[in-house]
């Protein structure tokens, strides 16, 4: 339906006659606003939630800053708003992944398992680490170090200026380290 | 260390979903973009043209008192325009009865099946339907005010002086106009008169009065023309679908239920005659799946899902809209 090569603002901007153009957005981004739903909710919330990002994007294509070549940025600011409507998910899902880790392979060798040990316990201290951030701050960070959205994207998805990102990024990470590096964790993390 | 690598680590595991896991949030998109489709066009039609309905309306008063254009006083007298929801529901609102037509999808699209009513049976209850409503009469300086839209937003206008004394106006979808002269009183028969209280009111006068042509195939396009441009009072336009319901060649077409919740069924006619639509296309008489009552045209053959909204309403100046 698109032209390969066409801006999503253009397409955007097309919908607003023809509404039915506003799938091929779906079809350029969905795939990655799920992965990150679900990095950040879990499968079956993100299957969910995808959905109604993509709803609430098309209901607001109004007002969507046509200047802009890029709709991905607009969408993760959506995603992300309703992330934060599913904050118990979010600590669940962290948990979670913490406590499902690879089994430590008994009869392997003492190095591998002291990595595989130490791979599961990092997930765990990260995940405390990140459950524990504000909601702004863990929104900027995880738009970066998962998403790899630039200090620009995530200001665009999340409608703050860029010193924020930066100030809310280098907070983010502070307590992240500290987390590691506290005596007990750098025990684990050194394991072996 | 670096945090932000240990932190990648941890969402690499998490894959890229394929299009087949993305497909169910996808058709819910396209479901919702389906049910708007159309009302948004209304929208974006009101909110781009309330500016020239504004002018024409400015020009009409300044060239109706013969002042110059300096002040203009509009004059939007509100008691005698009265809005009628679309062809054949005349009590329900503008919103639910758009609804109603545009929300329906691929029309060969077939749910559960039900009991497939004959043609001559939906045609027969539209009959009655149409008989069971209130009868509005214009005034004769007024026009009838018609507006077909498709999905793709393009739509035409036309304005028709009730009385057929006063020039009319159609306008396509591009902006371009057309003029319809004021009839000559000394005709017997006037196109554009927008309201012919002589219509008949039963079968056989409305087959007399439609018999330019005797044959019965024109015959069934003459009375769906006549219900688009021209307002058809309710017992008028029963007395077209009584007559409709004698003609063989309509076919009858099973609709899925749609996003909100109505369903229609649809009459096609194949012949060489087909049912023709506002931009020339073939289209499609939908009726209320429950009640028959006439819903409007549906665009299209059917496989590409284009739908028709149809509006009628009488309003006192050219480039009026209701």
């Amino acid at each position: 339906m698109d032209q390969p090569g066409e801006e999503d603002s253009a397409i955007i901007e097309r919908s607003l006659r023809e509404p039915e153009q506003f799938a091929s957005i779906f079809d350029r981004h969905a795939a990655h606003i799920q992965r990150y739903l679900a990095r950040r909710l879990g499968q079956q919330v993100a299957d969910d939630l995808v959905a109604e990002t993509f709803l609430v994007a098309f209901g607001k294509r109004t007002r969507f800053d046509l200047t802009r070549s890029d709709a991905r940025p607009w969408l993760y600011g959506i995603a992300t708003n309703l992330v934060r409507q599913h904050h118990r998910e979010e600590v669940r899902e962290y948990r979670l992944r913490a406590s499902i880790g690879p089994e430590p392979d008994q009869d392997g060798h003492a190095d591998r398992v002291a990595a595989q040990v130490t791979a599961a316990a990092m997930q765990r201290i990260l995940a405390t680490a990140l459950a524990e951030l504000s909601d702004g701050d863990r929104d900027v960070l995880l738009l970066i170090a998962w998403e790899g959205l630039t200090y620009e994207e995530v200001a665009t998805a999340l409608a703050i200026p860029v010193g924020t990102v930066r100030s809310r990024l280098n907070r983010a990470r502070r307590q992240v380290r500290a987390a590691l590096t506290t005596p007990t964790n750098e025990e684990i993390v050194n394991y072996g | 260390m670096d945090e932000l690598a240990l932190l990648k680590d941890m969402a690499d595991e998490t894959p890229l979903p394929l299009a087949g896991k993305l497909a169910p949030a996808r058709a819910r998109l396209t479901a919702a973009i389906a049910v708007q489709a159309d009302t948004v066009g209304v929208d974006t039609l009101g909110a781009d043209t309330v500016r020239a309905s504004t002018a024409a309306d400015a020009e009409a008063a300044a060239s109706a008192s013969g002042a110059g254009v300096a002040t203009v006083r509009r004059r939007r007298p509100r008691r005698h325009r009265r809005r009628l929801a679309i062809f054949g529901v005349a009590t329900v609102g503008l919103a639910a009865a758009i609804t109603a037509v545009v929300a329906l999808g691929p029309l060969e699209q077939v749910g559960i099946a039900p009991p497939a009513a004959s043609a001559e049976q939906v045609l027969l209850d539209a009959a009655a339907a149409a008989r069971a409503e209130p009868d509005v009469v214009p005034r004769p300086d007024q026009f009838v005010y018609t507006r077909t839209q498709l999905a793709t937003g393009d739509a035409w206008e036309t304005w028709l002086s009730v009385d057929g004394t006063r020039d009319g106006m159609k306008r396509g979808p591009d902006g371009q106009t057309w003029s319809e002269s004021a009839c000559q009183p000394t005709l017997p028969k006037c196109p554009s008169r927008g309201y012919d209280p002589d219509l008949p009111t039963d079968a056989d006068g409305m087959r007399s009065y439609l018999s330019d042509e005797s044959d019965i195939g024109i015959t069934s396009k003459l009375a769906v023309m006549l219900l688009q441009d021209q307002y058809v009072p309710p017992a008028s336009r029963a007395a077209v679908f009584e007559l409709l319901a004698e003609i063989d060649g309509f076919t009858l077409v099973d609709h899925a239920v749609d996003g909100a919740g109505r369903s229609g069924i649809g009459l096609r006619r194949d012949s060489e005659w087909v049912i023709v639509g506002p931009d020339g296309a073939s289209a499609i008489l939908v009726f209320d799946k429950d009640t028959h009552a006439y819903l409007g045209l549906a665009a299209g053959d059917g496989t590409d899902g284009r739908r028709t909204v149809g509006e009628q309403a009488f309003v006192d100046e050219v480039g009026q809209r209701p």
